[in-house]
C-alpha cells in the first residue's frame, strides 16, 4: 500500500517489520529500523500502475523470527546457508551492480538453493530522471547499498510453508527456431539458430524480430524469460544472462498485456500473497499505467528473483498450511 | 516420496516436456540434467537422486503430484 514518508516513518517507529520500495531519495530519508528496501518509482496496485516519487510502497510482514543481512559479491552464496530451514528470504539487489550479475549467473549453483525459498527483485531508478542510483537498503543498519544485496531472512512457524510462484504471460513461439548460445552471459554476438551458428544481431534484423518480446528458455518445461536490453554494434545485450545448456525461442506476441495478466491471474485459485513484484518491461511495453491487472500488487522492478533471476515476469510469495 | 536411481535416470533422460507443477523442481531438474549430461556416471546419478529426494522430503505437502508424475514415467 502506498504511504507518505511520514506514515512510513511512523510504522518504522512502531518497530513493524516492513518491506519498503520507493524513490531513492525517500528511502534515504527514512530512519533505521526493522525494514528492508529498494529503489523504484513504479508500482502496481488496485488503481493500476503508477509512477510516483512522493510515496512509498510499504508492506507489513507479520513474522516474529527474522534476521537482516547484507552480502557483497564474495559472500553472496551465503544467502542460502543463512536462510532459515523453514521460511523464505527476500533479496533486493541493485541493478547493474556486481551482486546483480553474480547472482544472475551463479544462483542456480548455490548450495541447497532449491531447498530454500529465495524471492526478491532488482532495484532500479526512474528511467526519465537524471542522477539516480539503484539502491537496496538494509534498514536495521541504516545501510544504503549500491554494491551489496540486502536480504531479510524470515523463519516460519511449524505448520506453515512458503511457496514461490510466477505468472509469465509469455510462451515460446513453437513455430520459431530453437536458439542456443555457446557463451554464457548478459550479451551475445553469435548464437545457434536450429544448430547453425549465426550473428545474433543480424538474425534479429533479418527476421524483423520484435525485441520487446523475450527469449523464453525451456527449464524442463517451465518458461523462463530473458529480455533483450539493446542491440548495439553487433552485440545483443540482455537483462539476464543466457546459459549454454538452455534452449530458447522468441516469445509469441502478446497483443494485450493487461488482458493476458488478468486471464492468467484469474486461473489462480488462491490469490492471497505475502509479497509480489512485476517487471518494468511489462509495465512499459504493456502500458500498465492506470490499468489494474487483477491482483498480485507491489513494486515494479528491474528484474525478479524466484530462486534465479527472471525477466518480464510477475513473482509472488504465498504462505500455506503445511 | 523417494525416487530410486533408476527412476531418476529415466527423468534425467526424458526428452519430452516434463509435466511438473512446482517451479523449483523445473529449475532443479534443469541443473541436474546439465550436471548428469556432463558426467553420466552412477556416482553423479546417485547425487542427483539424493538432491531431488531432499526437495521432495522437504516440500512433500506441495510436491505429491510432481512425484506421482515422475514415478509414472
Amino acid at each position: 500500500m502506498l504511504k507518505t514518508i511520514e506514515q512510513t516513518a511512523a510504522l518504522i517507529a512502531e518497530k513493524k517489520l516492513l518491506h519498503i520500495s520507493g524513490a531513492e531519495a525517500l528511502l534515504r530519508g527514512l530512519p533505521a529500523g526493522n525494514w528492508i528496501g529498494g529503489s523504484t518509482e513504479y508500482f502496481l496496485d488496485e488503481g493500476g500502475g503508477q509512477v510516483r516519487n512522493d510515496a512509498l510502497d510499504v508492506l507489513e510482514l507479520n513474522f516474529s523470527e527474522y534476521k537482516f543481512a547484507s552480502y557483497d559479491a564474495q559472500s553472496l552464496p551465503n544467502i542460502t546457508k543463512d536462510a532459515y530451514d523453514n521460511g523464505f528470504s527476500l533479496v533486493i539487489l541493485p541493478f547493474d551492480s556486481e551482486v546483480h550479475s553474480r547472482y544472475a549467473q551463479n544462483a542456480a549453483d548455490y548450495e541447497d538453493i532449491f531447498l530454500k525459498n529465495i524471492i526478491g527483485w532488482i532495484a532500479g531508478i526512474n528511467l526519465g530522471a537524471a542522477n539516480q542510483t539503484p539502491v537496496a537498503v538494509n534498514g536495521v543498519l541504516g545501510e544504503i547499498l549500491t554494491d551489496k544485496a540486502a536480504v531479510l531472512h524470515v523463519s516460519l512457524p511449524e505448520g506453515k510453508i512458503a511457496q514461490l510462484n510466477i505468472v509469465n504471460i509469455f510462451r515460446p513461439d513453437m513455430k520459431s527456431p530453437v536458439i542456443t548460445f555457446a557463451e554464457e552471459g548478459f550479451k551475445a554476438k553469435t548464437c545457434f539458430v536450429d544448430g547453425e551458428e549465426t550473428v545474433f544481431a543480424d538474425y534479429i534484423a533479418r527476421k524483423g524480430l520484435d525485441t520487446k518480446l523475450p527469449l523464453v528458455g525451456d527449464y524442463s518445461g517451465a518458461s523462463i524469460n530473458i529480455s533483450v536490453k539493446s542491440v548495439e554494434g553487433g552485440t545483443v545485450n540482455f537483462y539476464a544472462p543466457v546459459f549454454k545448456s538452455i534452449e530458447y525461442r522468441f516469445a509469441e506476441n502478446v497483443p494485450d498485456y493487461v488482458e493476458a495478466f488478468r486471464s492468467k491471474i484469474n486461473e489462480i485459485r488462491n490469490r492471497d500473497s505475502e509479497f509480489a513484484c512485476n517487471c518494468i518491461l511489462n509495465f512499459l511495453y504493456g502500458s500498465l499505467e492506470g490499468k489494474d491487472i487483477g491482483g498480485f500488487y507491489g513494486p515494479i522492478t528491474f528484474g525478479e528473483v524466484a530462486w534465479q533471476l527472471l525477466n518480464q515476469t510477475l513473482v509472488y510469495l504465498q504462505i500455506l498450511d503445511d | 516420496m523417494k525416487l530410486s536411481d533408476a527412476q531418476m535416470k529415466k527423468l534425467l533422460e526424458y526428452n519430452e516436456k516434463p509435466q511438473l507443477k512446482q517451479l523449483a523442481l523445473n529449475m532443479a531438474l534443469t541443473r541436474l540434467k546439465k550436471i548428469y549430461k556432463e558426467t553420466p556416471t552412477p556416482v553423479v546419478l546417485s547425487r542427483c537422486t539424493s538432491e531431488l529426494n531432499m526437495i521432495f522430503e522437504k516440500f512433500a505437502a506441495v510436491m505429491k503430484a510432481d512425484y506421482d508424475w515422475i514415478v509414472s514415467l
